[in-house]
């Protein structure tokens, strides 16, 4: 799980493929020899067409632990190369490659006893979904707020496991809607701003540690914007995909 | 700075690079021979395609590495605009 581990590409087979949203999916993998991930950490995965083309590309776990069982969450990426396969075709007994646990950065420790702030867009939820997670699992008592913002209810991503974190796991969490929001909800759908981060983040105070993952534009807003707001830059982790 | 200076070869140089290169990638920092910026590798701005990745520099744009995958497998890495990587 360390860095000191040399980095090796592992078969894994599609165990699960479980669709989360219309363009989205989580797919549990079984990789011999997979020697388990912390929360955060990501996976390369490379698929080989019959003709010997590779494509490699990098998904975040959902799911944090040991044993030899892996979870992506993957979103499609619309004239992706590999993503819409992953998502719309791939079948439990499928076969691929994984690289990893990888980096070292974007993880949260369990014994690091900072409240913490995690800020997702999008699909950048599936990270920050393993540390939530972890937390819960650990037990442990570090307070944990989670901003999600995505484009409709219909969009999110792990929705009904978040719903089950907020309500009963510990994690104080908070929807933000770019295009549509749901009945009765309350606020106006729209892109998030510095006063949704206000209401929803840890004040300066607090000194929390802060996890931002998303598309670039959305991380640079949000980043910038807590910048501004007093956090240091350096209690600020971020995972940036596509995007411009 | 110590007073004594050995003269050795590449050899020597198996256990310090091992231990410099099996240090987590992420969390190695970067420094921009052009611009000075420094910070950790997780931050820097990349461009992946098939062929290899480029990274750049956030600040001003600069290259700062190129990596490089051929046929092979073999890995290339060329340093364009980093003045500096140092682990954690």
């Amino acid at each position: 799980m360390t860095g000191s581990r040399r980095a090796v590409w592992r078969e894994a087979a599609v165990v699960e493929s479980i669709p989360s949203t219309s363009r989205s999916r989580v797919l549990r993998l079984q990789a011999p020899g997979w020697p388990g991930s912390l929360p955060g950490q990501h996976v390369d995965v490379r698929l080989t067409a019959e003709d010997g083309y590779q494509a490699v590309r990098s998904y975040s776990l959902g799911l944090a632990g040991d044993g030899e069982s892996i979870e992506l969450g993957v979103a499609e990426v619309p004239d992706g190369e590999v993503s819409p396969y992953l998502v719309h075709d791939i079948a439990p007994g499928d076969a691929l490659e994984v690289l990893g646990p990888l980096g070292g950065y974007f993880v949260w420790h369990e014994d690091d006893p900072s409240p913490v702030q995690l800020i997702a867009g999008g699909s950048g939820i599936v990270p920050l979904r393993a540390m939530a997670r972890a937390r819960v699992a650990a037990a442990t008592s570090q307070p944990f707020r989670l901003l999600v913002s995505v484009k409709t209810p219909e969009d999110a991503i792990y929705r009904e496991d978040l719903e089950v974190l907020g309500a009963d796991g510990g994690v104080d969490l908070t929807w933000a809607y770019t295009r549509a929001a749901p009945e009765g909800w309350k606020g106006r759908a729209g892109r998030v701003t510095a006063e949704i981060l206000d209401a929803a983040v840890w004040p300066v105070a607090e000194d929390p540690l802060i996890f931002v993952c998303g598309p670039t534009g959305f991380v640079e807003f949000v980043a910038r914007t807590l910048v501004a707001r007093g956090h240091p830059a350096g209690r600020i982790k971020t995972e940036r995909f596509g995007g411009a | 700075m110590s007073a004594h200076v050995e003269h050795v070869d590449g050899n020597a140089l198996a256990g310090v690079l091992a231990e410099f290169m099996s240090t987590d990638a992420a969390t190695l920092r970067i420094t921009c021979r052009h611009c000075g910026a420094h910070g950790d590798m997780a931050e820097v701005d990349v461009e992946r395609d098939a062929v290899g990745s480029i990274a750049r520099c956030r600040g001003c744009g600069h290259t700062l590495l190129v990596i490089l995958r051929d046929a092979g497998g073999s890995i290339r890495l060329r340093f364009e605009g980093a003045a500096e990587i140092a682990t954690a």
